[in-house]
């Protein structure tokens, strides 16, 4: 009870983690309890009604096919959701040990992993997805695992420069004159100092995954149809986009809101994780 | 007298942070008159630094002057506007930084920012701009102007930085030259070429200067007027004669006494300051020293002491802020120990701990691109041929400039760097390029700076916990708890700080905790490297105390590595005097401090500015800079600065060090010769 007391305490202090926090844990709920929130059913075809403004039946219309649009988004959450945080722990746990390592590591070992993550990084990010996915068959486990790795670099590369910045700290060379062993050194001194830009980084790609994902569901290789998907009600309603402009409107301003969330989390987090800040709670 | 320049009439100047309001000045008032060196002295944290910015005009965001007037040449200038500020601050008041690195902007070059301020302000040409900045350079004696004006800031060295900014500072013919620590950051043998130039620009111009330090020995060589200022108020303020011959304030009285000076009495341990600077934020309603004032009473701690002035010798007005002002105090101090293990006497016959032959340490700068080019590879001789031992219970002082090379030579020795030749002995065993528990058991390391060496995540039972588990001293989880407890009770920090986090501490504590880290082993050899150096001057005693009761204890011997001189002639039995990765002289305290002087150890010695008026010894100053060590001189290194006659030899071949009891100097001038070489200092100060 009094942890919650003192997160919530805390939180009150830095207003983009307290409204970065609120919306987030309301997308989550929305993403949990979806078919509950749902009015309709968002894979129910209703010819008679295609195109229907919105009203009190359906809040945000219906589309081409006379599906509940406001459904559609609402379970378009749980793939959004799932595709961004998934993709983020990946690159977050993947990245942050390869550039740590490296980072400590230095020299050689160090060039190597390094000149192999501008290799990766070299190619533009969605063109390598698309290449991986086209390779590997378009499903909602090949677009995480192809945006993972498109994103690894760009982690690693920032808990590399993290981990150079702590490497060079006396506790460090303490710890070896001590006898630490490298693992001990590398987990237990370096990765709470080099930790805090790995989670921005991450809380700020949550964003930019939710974007990637649906670049690749309008171009038709992430998730298929009917499955609900922002990107994909944005591919389909394109086709329409004079008579029925609403309809992609709707699954962009989801995708801004769940963006504006994580990176409102991602500020607050970068203040409150300095060290004399957690202190001072 | 001369008339006021500026005048800081009961300012008071507060901060607002998450944690609350910080009462960083209280009621200060105090005058700079025209023409004089007023210097402020103080404790880090103690609000002498924001009074200095204020009179500028300048004071960061969250902070606000709530009271009082601060009078420039009669205009109060916390009513002045942006505009009116920019022009005082660029004409009439100059100001030199504590850090040369950071003052100037590294994308310019140095006339392009001498001359900046100049055209803005006065609007004149650049031509007549350049011909003033060069004209400056010359009157400061920097060597070769015009090249200088043409180089940018990473080109020139941090003294002639220093320098520079002085130059800066006097291009607009100020008035008043602010000077905030200015050399905190340099080397003794630039700093007393920093104070000579300013005594020397003091002679020529009527400039007033406002020195903000901590140093007692600039202090007693430069100031006219001094006041002391303690948790954001003024305590005490006199001449410079008055202040360090009869200071009234008990904190004076105690500051003046925990100086390490080369003067201080080795038999006994230097005084330090019990209790800590107050919380600025809750501050007690009386005197703010109250609590560590051992001759407080009733009232001081619950009202605020009124100014009391003392008559004083030569007429000027001396200010005292106390209740108990002139109250007699006792600093005495107990007795040092003598160490059973000690160097010396009966043992003097026994196996050193420790010892270093020919050690040698280059870095090779090549990168993957040298390497494909196959360039030969950029050298740094960090330490170079390199020879010591160490007796058990023994303290050998390293001294030296930074970038000597003393560090890397601890590095060295606990195999964080590895050697690139020669070995390095432990109990008659070659550890040169060994890695092992048991090794990382006896052998230690204290750091500079103890913000940097604790872990900020950990707490200290983490920090000190680690060390039992690791080495496997500690049986169970009681015991361990129980001897981290001892740890802390061993170097006198209380018990409940157990589970604090390092930032909660005061530097002093940190440095504490750090000294309990390395002792956790029971090493029987540590490297203190410079551990006094980032501490206030009333905590550096109690350190030096620490340590040498530890050594008594443990029968520790130390590698004792500071630039601090006076620091390591109070701990050290024997010294070894470092120039460029190489010893130049190595012998007891008494014979490093005596002459024969290496060239290179008398510069040094002479160098100290020593809180006492007047000096009692004349420096040496030292022309040049130091050459990089990447490319050393040939020859003798210290050849290229020494001021003694040289011979052909000594810029091809290498002196050795030739040895008289004890006593090594690497030097091609006859000993004899060396031997008639005056003293630094007067017998009496080194009894």
């Amino acid at each position: 009870m009094s942890c919650i007391r003192t997160v919530f305490s805390t939180l009150r202090r830095y207003p983009s983690a307290f409204v970065g926090s609120i919306l987030v844990s309301l997308l989550l709920i929305v993403a949990l309890f979806a078919p509950m929130i749902a009015p309709h059913d968002p894979l129910k075809l209703n010819p008679k009604e295609r195109f229907a403004p919105p009203s009190i039946e359906h809040v945000m219309g219906t589309d081409e096919y006379g599906r509940d649009m406001f459904s559609r988004i609402i379970l378009g959450t749980r793939t959004s959701l799932g595709i961004g945080l998934s993709v983020s722990v990946i690159c977050a746990v993947a990245g942050g040990l390869i550039g740590l390592t490296s980072g400590y590591l230095g020299g050689r070992a160090d060039e190597f992993i390094m000149r192999a993550m501008d290799i990766l990084m070299a190619f533009p990010g969605i063109l390598f997805a698309l290449l991986i996915l086209s390779m590997l068959g378009s499903s909602l486990v090949n677009v995480i695992v192809a945006i993972s790795i498109t994103g690894i670099p760009k982690t690693a590369r920032v808990a590399r420069s993290s981990c150079l910045n702590v490497r060079n700290e006396e506790f460090i060379e303490a710890a070896k004159a001590r006898g630490e062993r490298t693992w001990y050194i590398l987990l237990v001194e370096l990765l709470p100092n080099a930790v805090q830009p790995i989670i921005v980084e991450a809380s700020i790609k949550v964003g930019f995954v939710i974007l990637t994902a649906s670049s690749l569901s309008f171009l038709g290789l992430g998730t298929q149809p009917p499955t609900p998907d922002w990107g994909l009600i944005i591919g389909s309603a394109r086709e329409y986009i004079f008579e029925a402009p609403m309809l992609i409107v709707w699954p962009i301003l989801a995708i801004a809101f769940t963006t504006i969330s994580f990176n409102l989390l991602g500020d607050g987090l970068r203040d409150i994780l300095d060290p004399k800040e957690l202190g001072r709670v | 007298m001369a008339e006021p320049l500026l005048q800081i009439d009961d300012v008071s100047i507060s901060f607002k942070t998450v944690s609350g309001k910080v009462q960083a000045v209280r009621h200060v008032s105090l005058e700079v008159r025209r023409g004089e060196c007023y210097a402020l002295i103080g404790e880090s944290g103690s609000g002498k630094s924001t009074l200095a910015f204020a009179a500028m005009g300048y004071l960061p965001e969250n902070g606000s002057i709530e009271s009082g007037r601060i009078l420039f040449k009669g205009e109060d200038i916390t009513r002045y506007s942006h505009a009116q500020l920019e022009k005082l601050r660029g004409k009439h008041v100059g100001m030199v930084f504590q850090n040369p690195d950071t003052a100037a902007n590294p994308c310019y070059t140095i006339g392009e920012q001498l001359m900046e301020g100049i055209i803005y302000h006065e609007k004149i040409s650049r031509v007549e701009a350049e011909k003033r900045a060069l004209a400056m350079l010359e009157a400061i004696n920097i060597p070769d102007p015009k090249s200088i004006m043409q180089r940018y800031p990473h080109q020139i060295s941090g003294g002639q930085k220093q320098r520079i900014t002085i130059a800066q500072a006097l291009l607009s013919h100020p008035d008043l030259i602010i000077m905030d620590e200015p050399t905190t950051a340099l080397d003794v043998t630039t700093e007393i070429q920093f104070l000579r130039l300013l005594e020397e620009v003091r002679s020529r111009t009527n400039v007033a200067i406002l020195y903000i330090t901590h140093d007692m020995g600039i202090v007693a060589r430069l100031a006219d007027r001094v006041g002391v200022i303690y948790a954001g108020a003024l305590v005490e303020e006199g001449s410079r004669e008055t202040m360090f011959r009869h200071p009234a304030h008990p904190y004076t009285q105690g500051l003046m006494h925990s100086i390490s000076s080369i003067e201080a009495d080795r038999k006994h341990k230097g005084y330090s300051m019990p209790g800590l600077l107050p919380n600025l934020i809750s501050l007690p309603p009386g005197c703010a020293f109250a609590p560590r004032c051992s001759v407080a009473e009733d009232c001081c701690s619950s009202a605020l002491p009124a100014v009391q002035l003392i008559p004083s010798e030569d007429g000027v007005e001396h200010r005292v802020f106390c209740h108990r002002a002139g109250t007699p105090l006792s600093f005495a101090t107990d007795a040092v120990e003598e160490c059973v293990g000690r160097y010396g006497g009966e043992n003097q016959c026994s196996e050193p701990l420790l010892e270093v032959r020919n050690l040698k340490k280059y870095y090779e700068h090549s990168t993957f691109m040298d390497r494909m080019l196959r360039h030969k590879p950029r050298c740094v001789y960090a330490v170079d041929d390199v020879s010591f031992s160490i007796m058990p219970g023994e303290t050998l002082g390293v001294v030296g400039e930074s970038g000597c090379g003393k560090s890397t030579l601890g590095k060295a020795i606990l195999r964080l760097a590895e050697a690139t030749d020669g070995t390095v002995l432990y109990r008659g065993e070659d550890i040169t390029h060994k890695h092992s528990q048991s090794l990382c058991k006896s052998i230690q390391i204290i750091f500079q700076s103890p913000d940097s060496s604790l872990n900020p995540r950990h707490s200290l039972y983490t920090i000190l916990s680690r060390p039992l588990l690791l080495h496997g001293i500690a049986t169970d989880r009681a015991d361990l708890e129980k001897r981290c407890y001892r740890l802390l009770d061993m170097v006198s920090l209380p018990r409940t700080y157990l589970h604090r986090k390092p930032h909660q501490l005061s530097g002093g504590e940190k440095q504490r905790v750090a000294i309990a880290r390395a002792f956790a082993v029971h090493p029987s050899f540590v490297v203190c490297d410079e551990v006094t150096s980032a501490l206030d001057v009333s905590v550096q005693a109690s350190i030096i105390n620490l340590l040498r009761d530890l050594q008594r204890e443990f029968q520790t011997s130390y590698l004792f590595i500071s630039h601090d001189l006076s620091a390591v002639r109070e701990i050290s039995q024997r010294i070894a005097v470092m120039y460029l990765g190489r010893l130049v002289e190595v012998g007891s305290t008494d014979q490093v401090f005596r002459p024969p002087y290496h060239p290179y150890t008398k510069a040094l010695l002479s160098s100290i500015s020593l809180p006492c008026i007047p000096q009692p010894h004349k420096s040496i100053l030292l022309e040049g800079q130091i050459p990089s060590p990447a490319n050393p001189p040939s020859g003798c290194r210290f050849r290229t600065r020494c001021y003694r006659k040289q011979c052909e030899a000594c810029s091809t071949v290498t002196p050795d060090m030739v040895f008289r009891d004890g006593h090594g100097l690497a030097c091609h001038l006859d000993w004899s010769e060396l031997e008639a070489d005056t003293p630094v200092f007067p017998e009496s100060f080194l009894s």
